[in-house]
């Protein structure tokens, strides 16, 4: 039997299942299919007869020999410049490339991340803030709500400016849905800034990699001091000063995986101002830097350990208290994902597969320059990313190029079990040049795939719970 | 002599009324639209807002009240006390009354007029004019009995909300005058009636159970039935007729499904995104809502609308973008001879003969 790559065995102690991309379903398979189908992907020869349930399934449209894609074009690729001119949702932007920190991940550092800018004393002039303000305007007719995202460097250094936008935007803005978010490392948060923020509503991101001992190895001031002291104490103002606005105050943790995850959840008994439904917390990036981050045993198998306590917590089997926040709101995010999985999407004959959205629209993000990126998190270096300026608007071939990344791998794509759930945007085919980088896109597969086998796993531990747990799961 | 007014602020769905202001009423004259100030492109036609065929009217901001030349104003919708955009249009048109400037307010029923309106309409009756349900048929859950209408009905609905289905609305309603058709129409806009449109916003608001909202509607177009004798019952779906998915449920469709257990279609129109636009998925859609619905898809309309799937995964709510009418018109050209029910687009732009067709006229 001749079968495509794009199904992908899994085993659980309970049963078998092959996940059929083209079909974008999960099929329970008896222990002979199981076997049969994997050796048919190995190209072994059989030790069986076909068993009759392949039959059937085969007949049914499963297990088809050749991809259900016969091109790999983004669906929205015709449509790009209607999205682009009317559909505008967010922007970001750069209020100045200067910080106060010098934090050792950081991707704008001087020492490593070669790809990127590195800090400097730019800073976005009012004259930028507001034609990309009024930019956001005349792309937007479509949207019926912008968010304006303050970024930099350190936004707070500019905190002038800040109130000059949110000011203009507001008003430029009556009638449609406006929010603003900010995000910041709070070392130079006062008591007007929160008070200003308050009154506006603006949406506060603090940045803080756990406790002191943890935080303080990479998040240092310029002059090597640690940085943990001074932002718990604004974190702590911004609770005295206006408690109500605290509750919507969010933290974003940069994770490095050399640390112990038990130690790293040492913040929220040392800050416990801090609470994990607004916390957003993440792996350090390292797509730009010449290194990979370096796993700790202690951070990986707790890591683990606590997303098994977070599954039981999410049955009332455990207390949540007893559970890391981390891990309890990374199982959220899978579990809200499994909305999207397996809703029998099949796989068309002009397809794209999964990972970028389209640039620009979603989050632009406009540098002091006045260049326009698809967001803050791609290199302002590279000639691939940038995908306009603010007076001669989009680069509409530009911005196709990267939402059509796929076609960089069309072989490899269309052939590809992860089709429908990958992630790989156009960042990760960067290589600083301008154009974009097959192999550096391929790279990034085999991490991908491990990501989304591990969305598959629990995706159907989730489903066994009610057939092979229910005594052991049921609240007593 | 007809009074001459300013409509603010202007919304999307309004396009097919504004540019046949003139047609579809006799009272006042379009002097002016103006919109909510984050609204761009000022100066340019009103239809580069919804990206379709020109209207006639230039997109300004708010009316200047100071200005003598500036007449009277319309406000065509329900403006909403909590929206701080809102209030700064009701502010204007209670400064617009006290200067005695002509006002004219379309809202589902008085109750919803916002409160500071109202009362200037009891202070100064010559110069507001309240364009709602009048309150006169009290409703009495008890009185209620459910009847069978005579008239053919044609229900237009939406698979997403803002899909044209107002517009549908007035340019069928205009197509049907000139054939000689008289048409009972009930809309879900309150500008509509101006139009001589009804309306079953007052009922669907009420505080009836279900049971007794779907009675009180068909008992009300009974009664609109009997006093009008129309040759056919126009009626627009008061939202989108199915749900989207689990992520974006779009109401479920309860209000149409209501809507049509009171008042049963005999043919639906659907206006669907242009990217919807399926021989399979209308064949499917229509065996679904000639069960749910009582009358399968006689006709589509096929929007100029792309659905953001980004947007409906990230915000959990159904957003699109606009396009332009010229990649409507093209693709109804590839594929309308060969589809199986008319696809026309909302301006009904390839003739009203097409267009009224599949009502069997």
């Amino acid at each position: 039997m001749k079968v495509s790559k794009l199904i992908e065995l899994f085993r659980t102690p309970n049963g078998y299942y092959a996940f059929d991309a083209n079909m974008d379903e999960v099929v329970k398979l008896s222990e002979d299919s199981y076997s049969y189908l994997s050796e048919s992907i190995d190209g072994e020869n059989h030790t069986t007869d076909e068993p009759s349930e392949i039959k059937q399934l085969v007949a049914d449209g499963y297990f088809a020999s050749q991809s259900g894609v016969q091109r790999v074009k983004h669906f929205y690729s015709d449509y790009i410049e209607f999205f682009l001119e009317r559909k505008l949702s967010k922007i970001t932007l750069q209020l100045t490339q200067n910080c106060n920190f010098r934090c050792k991940y950081c991707i704008y550092s001087e020492d490593h991340n070669n790809m990127q800018r590195k800090h400097s004393a730019k800073r976005m002039t009012w004259d930028t803030a507001k034609k990309a303000i009024d930019f956001l305007k005349l792309h937007s007719i479509d949207s019926s709500y912008v968010n304006i995202g303050l970024y930099g460097g350190e936004p707070l250094i500019e905190f002038t400016l800040i109130k000059q936008i949110v000011e203009y935007a507001t008003e430029q803005f009556m009638g449609k849905k406006l929010t603003f978010n900010i995000t910041t490392n709070a070392s130079l948060l006062t008591d007007e800034m929160i008070r200003f923020f308050e009154d506006h509503d603006v949406s506060l991101m603090i940045s803080l990699d756990g406790p002191e001992s943890i935080n303080d190895k990479n998040r240092v001031f310029a002059d090597g001091r640690g940085t943990f002291a001074d932002v718990a104490a604004s974190i702590k103002r911004v609770n005295e000063v206006a408690p109500e606005y605290a509750k919507r105050m969010s933290i974003s943790m940069v994770m490095d995986p050399i640390n112990d995850f038990d130690q790293i959840n040492d913040i929220f008994s040392e800050l416990p101002q801090i609470e994990g439904d607004n916390l957003q917390a993440s792996i350090v990036d390292r797509d730009y830097d010449e290194s990979d981050n370096v796993y700790a045993e202690d951070f990986t198998w707790k890591f683990l350990y606590h997303k098994f306590l977070a599954i039981l917590s999410s049955y009332e089997r455990v207390a949540k208290k007893d559970v890391s926040p981390i891990a309890i709101q990374s199982f959220s995010g899978t579990k809200q994902k499994h909305e999207t999985f397996g809703t029998g999407a099949k796989l068309r004959e002009i397809d794209a597969p999964g990972g970028p959205c389209v640039p620009g629209q979603l989050r632009l993000f406009v540098n002091v320059n006045e260049e326009m990126f698809p967001c803050e998190r791609v290199s302002e270096k590279s000639p691939a990313m940038r995908i306009g300026l603010l007076d001669s608007g989009f680069d509409v071939d530009a911005a196709l190029n990267l939402l059509n990344v796929g076609n960089l791998t069309e072989s490899a794509c269309k052939n590809c079990w992860a089709f429908r759930y990958c992630d790989i945007c156009a960042k990760r085919a960067d290589d600083g040049t301008s154009s974009l980088s097959a192999s550096k896109k391929l790279s990034f597969c085999t991490e991908v795939k491990s990501s989304i086998r591990d969305r598959i796993v629990t995706y159907l531990l989730l489903s066994e719970i009610p057939e092979f747990y229910a005594e052991q799961m049921k609240r007593k | 002599m007809k009074d001459k007014v300013t409509l603010y602020p202007f919304s999307l769905e309004l396009t097919a009324m504004v540019r046949n202001f003139a047609q579809v009423q006799d009272k006042l004259e379009l002097e002016g639209v103006a919109t909510m100030p984050s609204t761009t492109f000022l100066g340019n036609d009103l239809s580069c807002l919804s990206n379709k065929d020109l209207t006639g009217f230039s997109i300004s901001e708010a009316p200047n009240i100071e200005n003598d030349k500036y007449s009277g104003l319309l406000v065509p919708r329900h403006l909403s006390e909590d929206d701080p955009a809102d209030c700064k249009v009701i502010e204007l048109v209670c400064q617009a009354a006290e200067r005695g400037k002509k006002i004219l307010c379309c809202d589902d029923s008085m109750d919803d007029i916002p409160s500071s309106i109202r009362q200037m309409a009891k202070s100064s009756r010559q110069s507001i004019e309240l364009i709602c349900h009048d309150g006169k048929d009290t409703i009495k859950p008890t009185e209620f009995e459910y009847g069978q209408l005579r008239t053919p009905v044609a229900l237009v609905g939406e698979l997403i909300a803002q899909a044209d289905s107002f517009d549908v609305i007035v340019n069928l309603h205009l197509a049907l005058q000139r054939s000689g058709i008289k048409a009972l129409v009930i809309s879900r806009q309150p500008v509509g009636r101006l139009a001589g449109f009804a309306s079953v916003n007052h009922i669907l608001k009420s505080g009836l159970s279900e049971n007794g909202k779907i009675l009180a509607i068909n008992k009300y177009v009974q009664e609109l039935e009997q006093i009008n004798l129309p040759d056919i019952i126009l009626v627009e779906a008061p939202d989108p007729i199915l749900k989207y998915n689990n992520i974006a449920p779009n109401g479920f469709g309860i209000q149409s499904y209501m809507l049509c257990q009171a008042v049963p279609p005999d043919y639906i129109l659907c206006c669907m995104p242009y990217d919807m636009v399926d021989q399979q998925l209308i064949g499917l859609l229509s065996k679904d809502f000639s069960v749910r619905l009582g009358a399968s898809i006689s006709a589509v309309c096929m929007s100029n609308l792309i659905v953001d799937s980004a947007s409906v995964i990230q915000a959990k709510e159904i957003s699109f973008v606009r396009v332009d009418m010229d990649m409507i018109r093209d693709r109804i050209a590839q594929i309308g001879n060969s589809s199986v029910v008319p696809i026309f687009d909302s301006e009904l732009c390839d003739g009203e003969g097409s267009a009224l067709r599949w009502l069997g006229i």
